[in-house]
C-alpha cells in the first residue's frame, strides 16, 4: 500500500508503459505495449491501445496517467482537425506536437502526461517529437518512453541506425518492445506498431506469444 | 463624380436601398487619397515599392515608413490613413507571433491574410466603430511554398495577386504592371522595374518631392523581408530616372 501511495504521489513518475518511435528511410515507426495497470499490482487491461491517431498521418503514444493522456489527445485531435480545415492543408507534425506541448505546459499543475508524436508531412517528411511531462518539446530521430524504457536504453543506443529500411526498423522496434515488456512488470500484452510513410499508414500487431524471444525465456 | 448616400451613409451598420455600405466605400476613398504603393511577385520573391510623398524638408530621411515587417518572412506595404495602417500592422504581427507559438512554424501567408482580413471586416459591421481607412499588400517567401502576395482592402476582402497597386495612381500603376512578364523575372530585375513604375506614376505637378521606399523578400534575401540595400536601391533609382529621360527624349524626336 505504502509503495503505491509513494509512486502515485511523486510527480514525474511514469506509470506502466513502454512506448517508442523511430525514423527510418522514408517513414517512421511508432509503437507501444498494451498493458494498463493500477498501482503496479493489478492489470486493469491487457489490450489497451496507447497509439492514438491525431490526424491522417500523425500518431501519438501516451505515457503517464492514461486518463490525463486520453483527455489531452482528444483535445489535440479536435484542435488539429479545425486547424487543418482552416489551413486547407494537412497539419505539419510539428504543429501536432506543439498543440500537445501547449496543453501539457499550460496545465502542468493538474496533468501527468507525456507523449511521443510521430508522423509524416510534405514539408519535412518523417519526424519524431517528444513532449515530456512538464511540456518540453524536442525533436529526435529515435526516442523511448514510459517505465519500461529504462530497460532498453542500451539496446536502442546500440542497435538504432539512421536510414534503416522499413523491415529493419520494424524488427528493431519489435525487439525493443519485447525486451522492455520482458523485464518491466507493468508493461506487457501485445506490441502495437504503426508504420507511417508518404503513401499511408499501416498497423502491425504482434501478439504476446509471437514476440521475439531472448535467451532468458 | 460619386453618388451621395444621403441618410444611408451615417454608419457602417446601414445598407443603402441599392445594397451598398457607404461607409466602407468612403473608407476606400481615403485610400485613394494616399500616395501609391505597389507589390509584385516574381519567380523567386516579392518586391514592394512605395511612393512616399515628402511634405516637409524638415523630415528626417527614412522616417515615416510605409513598409512594415510583420514576421521574419512577411512584409506589408500600406496606403491610406497611416495610423490605421500601423495598428493593423500590430494586429498582423500578433497573429503571426501567436501562430508560431501555437503551431511551431511560420504562418502561411494565405492564413495570415485571411485572419487580418477577418479583423478588418469586423469593423465594417457596427455603427459604434468606423471601418479602417487603409489597404495593404502582404508579401512573403518560403522555400517550399514560394513567393506569395495578398492584398486586403477596407471591406475585408483579400485576394492573391501576381502584381497589385493601391493609392492614388493605382490605375496607372496597374497598367504598367500588366506590361511586365513577372513570372519570368528574378527579384534583382524586378526591383529596377518597380522603381521605374513608381517614378512613372508619380505626378510631378501635383506632388513635389518624394522618397522611394523599396523592400524585398525572396531567395535573394534567404527568405527574410528587408529594405533593399543602399547600392541596389541607388542602381534601381538610376535605372528608373534614365528610363524616364529616354521616354522624354523619344517624345521630342517624334515631334
Amino acid at each position: 500500500m505504502e509503495k503505491r501511495c509513494l509512486d502515485s504521489g511523486v510527480k514525474g513518475v511514469s506509470t506502466g508503459t513502454t512506448i517508442l518511435a523511430a525514423i527510418f528511410d522514408g517513414g517512421v515507426v511508432i509503437g507501444s505495449d498494451s498493458r494498463a495497470s493500477i498501482g503496479g499490482e493489478y492489470v486493469s487491461s491487457k489490450t489497451i491501445n496507447k497509439v492514438i491517431q491525431v490526424h491522417d498521418q500523425i500518431f501519438c503514444c501516451m505515457a503517464g496517467s492514461l486518463a490525463d493522456a486520453q483527455a489531452v489527445t482528444k483535445a489535440a485531435k479536435f484542435h488539429l482537425s479545425l486547424h487543418s480545415i482552416q489551413m486547407e492543408t494537412p497539419p505539419l507534425v510539428i504543429s501536432a506536437a506543439s498543440v500537445l506541448k501547449d496543453l501539457c505546459y499550460k496545465n502542468k499543475e493538474e496533468l501527468q502526461a507525456g507523449f511521443i508524436t510521430a508522423g509524416w508531412d510534405t514539408k519535412k517528411g518523417p519526424q519524431v517529437y517528444v513532449v515530456s511531462l512538464g511540456g518540453m518539446l524536442h525533436s529526435q530521430p529515435v526516442t523511448i518512453g514510459g517505465s519500461g524504457s529504462t530497460y532498453i536504453y542500451g539496446y536502442v543506443d546500440a542497435k538504432y541506425k539512421p536510414k534503416m529500411s522499413r523491415e529493419e526498423c520494424l524488427q528493431f522496434a519489435t525487439n525493443a518492445l519485447a525486451l522492455a515488456m520482458g523485464r518491466d512488470n507493468v508493461s506487457g500484452g501485445v506490441a502495437h506498431l504503426v508504420v507511417i510513410t508518404e503513401t499511408g499508414v499501416e498497423h502491425v500487431v504482434v501478439p504476446g506469444n509471437k514476440l521475439p524471444k531472448f535467451h532468458d525465456e | 463624380m460619386s453618388s451621395i448616400g444621403t441618410g444611408y451613409d451615417l454608419s457602417a451598420s446601414t445598407f443603402s436601398p441599392d445594397g451598398r455600405v457607404f461607409q466602407v466605400e468612403y473608407a476606400m476613398k481615403a485610400v485613394e487619397n494616399s500616395s501609391t504603393a505597389i507589390g509584385i511577385r516574381c519567380k523567386d520573391g516579392i518586391v514592394f515599392g512605395v511612393e512616399k510623398l515628402v511634405l516637409s524638408k524638415l523630415y528626417e530621411q527614412g522616417s515615416n515608413k510605409r513598409i512594415f515587417n510583420i514576421d521574419r518572412h512577411v512584409g506589408m506595404a500600406v496606403a491610406g490613413l497611416l495610423a490605421d495602417a500601423r495598428s493593423l500592422a500590430e494586429v498582423a504581427r500578433e497573429e503571426a507571433s501567436n501562430f508560431r507559438s501555437n503551431y511551431g512554424h511560420d504562418i502561411p501567408l494565405k492564413h495570415l491574410s485571411d485572419r487580418v482580413a477577418m479583423y478588418v471586416h469586423a469593423y465594417t459591421l457596427y455603427s459604434a466603430v468606423r471601418p479602417f481607412g487603409c489597404s495593404f499588400i502582404l508579401g512573403s517567401y518560403d522555400k517550399d511554398d514560394g513567393p506569395q502576395l495578398y492584398m486586403v482592402d477596407p471591406s475585408g476582402i483579400s485576394y492573391g495577386y501576381w502584381g497589385c497597386a493601391i493609392g492614388k495612381a493605382k490605375q496607372a500603376a496597374k497598367t504598367e504592371i500588366e506590361k511586365l512578364q513577372m513570372k519570368d523575372m528574378t527579384c534583382r530585375e524586378l526591383v529596377k522595374e518597380v522603381a521605374k513604375i513608381i517614378y512613372i506614376v508619380h505626378d510631378e505637378v501635383k506632388d513635389k518631392a518624394f522618397e522611394l521606399e523599396l523592400s524585398w523578400v525572396g531567395e535573394v534575401t534567404n527568405g527574410r523581408h528587408e529594405l533593399v540595400p543602399k547600392d541596389v536601391r541607388e542602381e534601381a533609382e538610376k535605372y528608373a530616372k534614365d528610363s524616364l529621360e529616354e521616354e522624354d527624349d523619344s517624345d521630342e524626336d517624334n515631334m
